[in-house]
C-alpha cells in the first residue's frame, strides 16, 4: 500500500530537513512545474484528481481554486494561506504532517500558490503547536535559502513569499474567515458570505484557504499524475488520507489509508478493536462536529460521497470512539462545554444557546433534570441547526447532540428517572 | 427599480437596495430584529429576523434566512407568519433572554425597550433557563452614560456606531462567547461627542442617560414636543421631554435630510441649563431688587415712550424675538451687533448662499469627496462632521489637522486661502491641476466644507462654481457660529461696535445674550448708555450690569424659528410647561410696546400674525411663515395616552387634578386628546427604534436660499479672526488681552 503522504516521517526521528527531503525526491515536482506547466493546466489537474478539502469540508480544492478571479480581472496582490489551527477535538492528523514533515507541505504550498498565481502565502498554525511553528519556520528558512521562496523561484519569473502566523488561539480561527479577520488584527469572528474569500479574503484581496493536508496532496498529484492518484482509492474515492482513532482502542493513533476503506477496518483492525473488558457504543467519526455511528453503520467506506450518501459526515476522517465504561451524557456535555467555550459571541443562538445546552446537559448527567428538559434539547438541535446561525459552529455542536439523544435515549431518560449517573 | 415582492400575502414595495428586512418593516410589517439598524446596515449577528423565503411559485417548501441578510428578488414570496420560523424566533429572544435580568420595573428604558417590544412581538412569554446568569461589573463611564452591563443581549450595535460610525476608539467588544463584554479597557469617561447615541443605539437599558436618571420619569409620564436644538448652528431636531414643568431629557427626532438618527453630546447633554441654578427666573434693576413682573414690563415701557432706544438681537434668540425687537425699536436702531469678524463673514456668507444654496445633511453624507477648508467642523458643527465622516469614497483633503484626518486621503497644513485660492486656478484651468483639484474634478458631488474668515468662504465658494462650470455638481456647505445666526443676520448684520456708538446717551435693549462675552469691547456701551435693559433666560455678566433685567421665554419655554447653516428654517415649540413661565421676547416687547404707544394694541395677536408681519418687512425670511404649520381641527397630543399620575402627583396640595395648561398658539394638544401623539410612538413600537417607521415631520422643511445667477465678493474689510484672543470669558479679563481688544475696536 503507498502512503505518499506519510512516507518520510519516522515516528521516532526528527523530520527531514531540506536536504534529506530533496535526497528522497522532494522538490523535484517543483523543478518540473514551475515556469513549464500553465498555471490552469495546474488547476485542471487538481480538479480532474477529485482532490477534496481535508479540513473537514470535502468541498473540491480544484474547484475552489476556480472561483478565484484571474491576476489579470483583479490585479494586486493575492494570498494563499494554509489552515493549521487544527483545533477540532480528536484530531490530529495536521500535526504529524507540520511536525514530520515540512518541506512536504511548503513544496505543496508553492506549488498550489503558483497554480493561482498568489504573491504570498501565510501558514495559520494553532498557537499550542510549538514543535510545528519551530518546525515550519525552519523549513521556510531553508527554502528561502535555497531559492524556493523569494523573487523569481528557480528562474521561473514567479514571485512568492511566506510567512509562518502563529494563532493566539480561538477554535473559530478554523473558521476561514474569521481567520481572515484574525490575520488582520481584528476579533476572530467569521464573516457573512457572499463574498467568498477568493474575491474578498485577506485585506479584500483574492485568496484561497486550504487545510494541511490537502496541500500536502498537491506535490504527489502534480508530480504522478491523476491516474496514479485516483488509484491510491478504494471503493471509488480517490488518494489517500490520514485517518485516526482515539479512544479505548487498543492502537490509537493516525493511519494514512486509502480513501474509501470501510470504516469498521480503520477501527478494528488498524485501531486493534476495543481494549479488553471494554464494550464499543458509538464513535464521531470525524471530530466533535459529526454526529455518533453506531456498531451496526460501520461498513461504510471512509469517503465523503459515501458518508453523505447514508447521512453522515466524514469531517476531519479522525474517530473518537465512546466505550461502554464512559456516561455518553457526560461525554456529550463535556463535547458541548468545548463549543460553548469556543463560540465567538457573535450571534446569538450560538452565544447563548450552548451554554444552556452545556447547563442542562450537566445537570441531566448530575440527576436534576426533568424530562421536559430532554424536550428542550431537541428543539435546540434545530434552533442551533444549519442556516439558523451565523457560522458552522453551532451546527457542529449540534450534530453529536441530536444523534446522542437518539442513539442513548434509554440513557438520557434513566438519569432523569434515577435521579442519578449509573456511571458514578 | 421596484420588485414584486409578496410578503405574507401582501404585495410590497421592494427595491434592491434595502434589504428584506427593511422592506418589510417599511410596509409596515412587524419582523423582530435587534443588529440591523437603518443607519449601521445588516450584520447577521442577532438571528432575529428570520423569514421564510421561496423562490416562485414553483417553490412549496422554501428555507429559512434571515430578513437582514437577504436581497429582495424579483417574484420572491416571504412568510413571516410561518410556525417553524415563529416558533425559532421567539426561541432566539429566550436564548438572549437567559443572561438578561428582569429588572424591567427598575430599568430606566422599560416602556420603551425595544428588546421588550420584541418579546412582546414574538410572543415569548415563559422562562424555561433556570441556571445562574452570567454577570458583568460595570463601568464607570463618565458624567453621560450609566454602563449597566448585564442586560447587554450582545447586538453589537454600540460598538459598531461608536467605532465604525464615530470613530472612536476607546471603547470596544472584550471577551468572547456569552462573556463578552462592551465597554472601555478601563473605567474612565468616553471620549467620543457623539457618545449620547449610545442610548438610543442600544435597544435594551445598557447605556443609561445618566442626567435623566437623575430626574428620571417613564416615558409614557412625559410630554414630548418637537423642538431644534439650540446648541450649534446646525439645528439638529430634537424632541424635548418634560413633566411637571420640569425638563427631563433630550432624544434625537428623525430627520431624514438633516440629522437622521444622531446627536452629538452637545445637543444631547447641553440642555441641561434648562433646569440649571443660571437661569434668570425674575426681574431685577442693577441693585439687584426683584421686579414683579408687571413693574418690570411698566419700566420697560416707559423707557420705550423716551424717544430712541437702541435694540441689539441675538444669534441664540428667536427669529420671532430679533424680529419683534427690530420692529419695537426701528430698523435702523436695531443692530445685529454681532462681533466685528462675525459680522463681515456672515454678511459675506449670506452673498454667497443667495447665490450658492447651501448643502444639506443629507446631500454632504451622499458626497463622495470632501475638502475641508478652515474650522475643524467636529469643533464647531459636530452633527455635520458626523456625516462627513460617512462620505462613501473618501477622496478628501482638509487644510488643517482635526477630526477627520483618519478618514482623509490628506492633510495639507497651512494657510487655507491661499490653498483654496490655487485650487480655483486649478481647477479654472489657470494652473496645472494637482492631487486635491484632479479628485475634485473626478468626483461625481464633491462637497466643499469651509468655516472662517470672509475671504476664504468667498475663495470656497468660487471653487464650487469653478467645479459647477466644469460640470462637477460640487455643493457647499459653511461653517457658521450660532443656532440663529443666519436668522438674525437676516435681519442686520452690524456690529456691536456699531451699536456701542450709536448707544450713547440712549436707552438700550440686549435681546438673550451676554455681550460682554463678545470680543469687541463692550464696556464703553454700558458706561455711555443712558440705561441697559438685559431680556435673557439665564444669568450673566450682562444681565448682573444691566439696569434692568427681565426674564423672557427659553427655547423650550416657548415657540420659535431658527435658521440653520443650511439655510433651512425650522420651529420649536413650547415643551416645558412651569407654573410661573416668562413670556417669550416678542411678546414681552409687543406687550411693552403697546403700553408704550409704539405698537397698535390689536398688533400680533398670534404667532402667525407675527410671522405674516415678518414676511412682509423682511422678504428674506418670508419662507418662516411657511414653516410654521397649521393647528389642525385635532391637533396631535404631546401628552402620551398613557400619562399617568396627574391628581396623584400634586394630591398633597390639592385633590383636585390640576388644570392641563392652556396654549392655543401652537399646532398640539396639551393634553392626552388627540388622534396621533407627539411622542415616537406606534402601537407595538414603545422603543426610539420606531423612528425609521414614522411618517411626516412635525412641521414642514423650508429652505431660504435657492441657487441664482450672480457675483460674489467679501462684504466688506475682512478683521482679523480675533476668536482666540477674546471670546473666553477668563482671558478677556486680562489687561493685555482688553489692550488689544481695544485696538480691534478701532
Amino acid at each position: 500500500m503507498e502512503r505518499p503522504l506519510t512516507r518520510n516521517i519516522r515516528p521516532d526521528a526528527p523530520p527531514l530537513d531540506l536536504a534529506s527531503y530533496e535526497a528522497e525526491g522532494g522538490y523535484r515536482t517543483l523543478r518540473a512545474v514551475l515556469g513549464r506547466v500553465a498555471p490552469a493546466d495546474l488547476v485542471a489537474t487538481i480538479t480532474e484528481s477529485g482532490l477534496g478539502g481535508r479540513g473537514g469540508g470535502g468541498f473540491s480544492t480544484g474547484r475552489k481554486w476556480q472561483a478565484m478571479p484571474t491576476p489579470a480581472e483583479r490585479p494586486g496582490p493575492r494570498y494563499f494561506i494554509i489552515n493549521a489551527d487544527e483545533m477540532e477535538p480528536g484530531t490530529f492528523k495536521d500535526r504529524l504532517l507540520l511536525e514530520g514533515d515540512p518541506h512536504q507541505l511548503l513544496e505543496g504550498l508553492i506549488l498550489s500558490a503558483y497554480a493561482v498565481q498568489a504573491t504570498h502565502g501565510i501558514v495559520f498554525v494553532r498557537g499550542e503547536y510549538a514543535r510545528a511553528i519551530q518546525t515550519l519556520q525552519r523549513a521556510v528558512g531553508q527554502a528561502e535559502a535555497r531559492g524556493f521562496l523569494g523573487q523569481n523561484i528557480l528562474g521561473s519569473g514567479f514571485h512568492f513569499t511566506a510567512d509562518i502566523h502563529a494563532s493566539a488561539g480561538r477554535y473559530i480561527c478554523g473558521e476561514e474567515t474569521a481567520m481572515l479577520n484574525a490575520l488582520e488584527g481584528k476579533r476572530a469572528i467569521p464573516r457573512a458570505k457572499p463574498p467568498l474569500p477568493q474575491t474578498s479574503g485577506f485585506f479584500g484581496h483574492p485568496t484561497i484557504i486550504n487545510n494541511v493536508e490537502t496541500i500536502c496532496n498537491v506535490p504527489h498529484i502534480m508530480g504522478r499524475g491523476v491516474d496514479w492518484y485516483r488509484g491510491l482509492g478504494v471503493n471509488g474515492a480517490a488518494g489517500t488520507k490520514i485517518f485516526g482513532v482515539s479512544g479505548r482502542v487498543n492502537r490509537p493513533g493516525a493511519y494514512e489509508l486509502p480513501m474509501g476503506t470501510p470504516l469498521r477496518e480503520l477501527i478494528e483492525e488498524y485501531g486493534g478493536g476495543m481494549q479488553p473488558g471494554v464494550g464499543f457504543r458509538a464513535l464521531l467519526p470525524g471530530g466533535a462536529s459529526t454526529g455518533f455511528m453506531q456498531a451496526q453503520n460501520l461498513d461504510v467506506p471512509m469517503s465523503v460521497e459515501a458518508f453523505a450518501a447514508r447521512g453522515h459526515r466524514l469531517g476531519t476522517g479522525t474517530a473518537i470512539v465512546l466505550d461502554d465504561r464512559t456516561c455518553p451524557v457526560a461525554f456529550i456535555a463535556n463535547l458541548q462545554k468545548f463549543f460553548a467555550q469556543e463560540s465567538c459571541g457573535w450571534c446569538a443562538p450560538c452565544r447563548d444557546g450552548l451554554p444552556w445546552v452545556e447547563q442542562t446537559l450537566n445537570a441531566i448527567e448530575a440527576g436534576e433534570g426533568s424530562r421536559a428538559e430532554l424536550d428542550l434539547l431537541a428543539e435546540m438541535t434545530g434552533h442551533l441547526g444549519p442556516g439558523r446561525t451565523f457560522c458552522a459552529l453551532a451546527p457542529g455542536a449540534m450534530a453529536s447532540l441530536q444523534t446522542g439523544l437518539a442513539c442513548f435515549r434509554e440513557d438520557f431518560e434513566r438519569h432523569i428517572h434515577d435521579r442519578r449517573c449509573a456511571w458514578h | 427599480m421596484a420588485l414584486s415582492v409578496v410578503l405574507d400575502g401582501r404585495l410590497i414595495d421592494a427595491t434592491p437596495d434595502h434589504n428584506l428586512l427593511a422592506a418589510g418593516l417599511r410596509a409596515g410589517s412587524r419582523i423582530p430584529y435587534f443588529c440591523w439598524h437603518p443607519a449601521l446596515g445588516a450584520v447577521g449577528a442577532c438571528r432575529q429576523c428570520a423569514v421564510r423565503i421561496f423562490d416562485g411559485p414553483a417553490d412549496t417548501q422554501g428555507k429559512i434566512v434571515m430578513a437582514c441578510m437577504t436581497k429582495p428578488t424579483d417574484g420572491m414570496r416571504v412568510a413571516i407568519d410561518d410556525p417553524e420560523v415563529a416558533k425559532f424566533r421567539e426561541a432566539v429572544i429566550e436564548m438572549v433572554l437567559t443572561n438578561h435580568p428582569h429588572d424591567c420595573p427598575v430599568c430606566e428604558v422599560g416602556g420603551e425597550c425595544h428588546l421588550q417590544d420584541m418579546t412582546a412581538l414574538t410572543g415569548h412569554h415563559e422562562r424555561r433557563y433556570h441556571f445562574p446568569k452570567r454577570t458583568h461589573l460595570n463601568q464607570n463611564l463618565g458624567p453621560f452614560i450609566r454602563h449597566e452591563m448585564n442586560r447587554c443581549i450582545g447586538c453589537y450595535r454600540c460598538v459598531r456606531f461608536y467605532r465604525d460610525y464615530a470613530g472612536g476608539d476607546d471603547f470596544g467588544v472584550f471577551g468572547a462567547h456569552r462573556n463578552i463584554y462592551f465597554g472601555r479597557a478601563e473605567d474612565g469617561t468616553l471620549e467620543s461627542d457623539f457618545a449620547g447615541n449610545l442610548v438610543e443605539i442600544c435597544p435594551t437599558g445598557v447605556f443609561v442617560d445618566k442626567p435623566f436618571s437623575e430626574k428620571f420619569r417613564r416615558k409614557w409620564d412625559m410630554r414630548a414636543t418637537p423642538s431644534i436644538c439650540p446648541h450649534c448652528a446646525v439645528g439638529c431636531n430634537i424632541t424635548v421631554q418634560e413633566r411637571s414643568g420640569i425638563f427631563r431629557r433630550v432624544m434625537n427626532r428623525f430627520n431624514p435630510t438633516l440629522n437622521t438618527y444622531f446627536l452629538c453630546d452637545r445637543g444631547r447633554f447641553g440642555t441641561g441649563f434648562l433646569n440649571g441654578a443660571a437661569r434668570l427666573t425674575q426681574a431685577q434693576d442693577r441693585q439687584g431688587n426683584a421686579l414683579s413682573p408687571a413693574m418690570a414690563r411698566q419700566r420697560l415701557a416707559s423707557l420705550l415712550r423716551e424717544g430712541a432706544v437702541i435694540g441689539i438681537g441675538s444669534p441664540r434668540a428667536s427669529v420671532e424675538a430679533n424680529f419683534a425687537l427690530r420692529a419695537v425699536v426701528g430698523a435702523e436702531n436695531f443692530y445685529a451687533g454681532f462681533c466685528s469678524f462675525d459680522a463681515v463673514m456672515l454678511r459675506t456668507a449670506l452673498n454667497i448662499m443667495r447665490r450658492i444654496r447651501p448643502a444639506t445633511l443629507a446631500q454632504i453624507e451622499g458626497a463622495d469627496a470632501f475638502l475641508l477648508l478652515g474650522d475643524d467642523p467636529a469643533l464647531v458643527a459636530p452633527r455635520l462632521a458626523l456625516a462627513l465622516r460617512q462620505v462613501g469614497q473618501r477622496m478628501t483633503a482638509t487644510t488643517a489637522p482635526g477630526w477627520l484626518d483618519g478618514v482623509s486621503t490628506r492633510v495639507n497644513v497651512g494657510p487655507a486661502l491661499a490653498f483654496t485660492e490655487a485650487l480655483v486656478r486649478e481647477v479654472t484651468g489657470v494652473a496645472e491641476a494637482g492631487y486635491t483639484a484632479k479628485n475634485l474634478m473626478a468626483a461625481a458631488r464633491p462637497v466643499i466644507v469651509a468655516g472662517g474668515d470672509a475671504a476664504l468662504l468667498v475663495a470656497a465658494a468660487r471653487l464650487v462654481l469653478a467645479l459647477r462650470e466644469n460640470g462637477v455638481a460640487a455643493q457647499l456647505s459653511l461653517l457658521l457660529p450660532e443656532a440663529n445666526s443666519v436668522g438674525l443676520a437676516l435681519l442686520d448684520t452690524r456690529t456691536l461696535s456699531d451699536a456701542a456708538s450709536a448707544a450713547s446717551g440712549n436707552h438700550v435693549i440686549i435681546l438673550e445674550r451676554d455681550v460682554l462675552r463678545e470680543p469687541d469691547t463692550v464696556t464703553r456701551l454700558f458706561a455711555t448708555a443712558k440705561s441697559v435693559t438685559v431680556l435673557d433666560h439665564i444669568h450673566t455678566a450682562s444681565v448682573a450690569q444691566a439696569d434692568l433685567a427681565i426674564p423672557v421665554a427659553n427655547f423650550a419655554q416657548s415657540d420659535g424659528i431658527f435658521v440653520n447653516l443650511e439655510g433651512r428654517a425650522q420651529v420649536f415649540f413650547k415643551a416645558v410647561f412651569g407654573a410661573a413661565d416668562p413670556p417669550p421676547g416678542w411678546q414681552l416687547l409687543r406687550d411693552a410696546a403697546i403700553e408704550a404707544g409704539r405698537l397698535e394694541v390689536t398688533q400680533w395677536p398670534a404667532h402667525a400674525a407675527l410671522l405674516a408681519s415678518l414676511a412682509a418687512t423682511v422678504p428674506a425670511l418670508a419662507g418662516c411663515a411657511a414653516a410654521w404649520p397649521d393647528r389642525q381641527e385635532t391637533p396631535p397630543a404631546t401628552l402620551p395616552h398613557r400619562y399617568s399620575g396627574r391628581a396623584a402627583a400634586t394630591a398633597h396640595l390639592d385633590v383636585q387634578e390640576p388644570m392641563p395648561p392652556v396654549h392655543d398658539d401652537y399646532p398640539f394638544g396639551t393634553t392626552m386628546e388627540g388622534d396621533k401623539t407627539a411622542m415616537p410612538w406606534a402601537p407595538g413600537w414603545n422603543s426610539v427604534q420606531i423612528t425609521q417607521l414614522l411618517g411626516a415631520p412635525a412641521a414642514p422643511d423650508v429652505f431660504l436660499f435657492e441657487d441664482r445667477p450672480g457675483s460674489i465678493e467679501v462684504a466688506g474689510e475682512t478683521p482679523p479672526d480675533d476668536r482666540v484672543l477674546g471670546v473666553e470669558e477668563l482671558s478677556s479679563l486680562s489687561p493685555a488681552i482688553m489692550a488689544r481688544q481695544q485696538t480691534v475696536a478701532k
